[in-house]
């Protein structure tokens, strides 16, 4: 009968994270390549029960994974790298901010992976990540609303005769 | 047994509703007091000093919510009339907490008013509302801002600078290649907005209504 070792990733999933990009990086894969593998390992976690469940701490396996150095970054000045997490770094969780801040500050970059997937995995990160939904202030976002102004009075009619089929239409699904 | 009967017909009640009759006053309230308004454009302002961060750029819409005056969902003109309804609502499903229902409030304010009982009975199967919500909407009159000229509520306004507005409405909408359409009332010109944007935006032409 075969010996054969049993996999933890509590135990083995570090190791084996940290080894298999290294040995990417080093065979000479492509930057997408490593991206959608690290992505990959964060979407997994991102399953964990503790995530889904919103735990308010994350298991030890999880928080030395996200001391790795294996976050992809776009760096302000231009160009990527792969780097550990740290108070520098930003995490583009705005569809409103994200273009606003590219170019202008370090932000993980993970190609055209939803990053909104992995967001719950990062909050488990103790490095200070800054998250650039939480710029979108009264203070930074000031919406003008350029004049002259009026009434539509059509519409609203619409909405006024459908005010009946909108109500009944989610009454039942929410606590009015 | 009674105590058994009088729980479950008061479980019953509550799930079509009867209970939650008092809620009504709450919905009809934010009904009357939604406005809907057509700006001639909405512009983003985006400031951040600290990392450099200056940029405008512009917005399709933009809610204002507040206490005592609801909802002002503020549409910038000239856009196409069903993306419209779709920013409406948007803002309605997060206004009213109900996010997952977007699309249905969508597709509810594209569908023509007389087709509307069957979309709900028979294609989404949703229950009827409560018999005394029904009477409650049905004697509902419509607010006297759907039914007045251009809407000053929640302005300090003189009729002067009311003038002013729809002077200043028939000049940029004419500089734009609109032509507003023009609602003799009386003795009084009023300019009816509304009707001739829809119409831009649906037949992307300049067509007057």
């Amino acid at each position: 009968m075969l010996d054969l070792p049993s996999w933890n990733k509590a135990i083995h999933l570090k190791k084996e994270v940290e080894s298999t990009v290294c040995r990417m990086q080093a065979s000479g894969e492509t930057w997408e390549t490593v991206v959608e593998y690290v992505f990959t390992i964060l979407n997994e976690i991102a399953q964990e029960d503790f995530v889904q469940n919103c735990s308010t701490t994350c298991p030890a396996w999880v928080a030395a994974i996200l001391k790795l150095q294996i976050f992809p970054i776009r760096i302000k000045h231009g160009g990527n790298k792969l780097t550990t997490l740290g108070p520098g770094i930003f995490v583009p969780d705005s569809e409103y901010l994200n273009d606003q801040f590219r170019g202008k500050v370090d932000i993980l970059d993970f190609g055209d992976h939803y990053i909104w997937d992995i967001v719950p995995v990062l909050r488990y990160s103790t490095a200070g990540l800054k998250y650039i939904s939480e710029y979108r202030t009264s203070a930074t976002v000031e919406v003008q609303v350029l004049e002259p102004v009026a009434i539509d009075r059509n519409t609203l009619n619409e909405i006024w005769k459908r005010r009946v089929a909108l109500t009944r239409s989610w009454y039942f699904l929410s606590a009015i | 047994m009674v105590l058994l009967i009088c729980y479950l017909t008061f479980r019953l009640l509550y799930s079509r509703g009867q209970a939650r009759s008092d809620g009504y006053d709450a919905i009809n309230h934010e009904w009357t007091l939604l406005r809907i308004k057509i700006a001639h454009g909405l512009i983003q302002h985006i400031t951040v000093p600290a990392f450099g961060i200056s940029e405008t750029q512009p917005l399709a819409s933009h809610v204002r919510h507040e206490e005592n005056s609801g909802l002002t969902i503020f549409v910038a003109a000239n856009q196409e009339q069903s993306f419209v309804r779709s920013l409406i609502a948007q803002h309605l499903a997060s206004h009213f907490n109900v996010q997952n229902l977007k699309g249905d409030i969508s597709f509810i304010l594209s569908t023509p008013e007389d087709l509307l009982s069957n979309l709900l009975s028979f294609m989404m199967m949703i229950p009827e509302l409560p018999k005394t919500w029904m009477q409650r909407f049905n004697k509902e009159q419509a607010p006297s801002h759907l039914t007045a000229g251009l809407d000053l509520s929640d302005s300090d306004m003189s009729q002067l600078e009311a003038d002013d507005i729809m002077q200043a409405i028939k000049v940029v909408l004419q500089d734009d290649g609109f032509h507003p359409r023009y609602v003799q009332k009386d003795d009084e010109m009023d300019i009816d907005i509304t009707p001739t944007l829809l119409s831009l935006d649906t037949a992307g032409n300049h067509l007057v209504t």
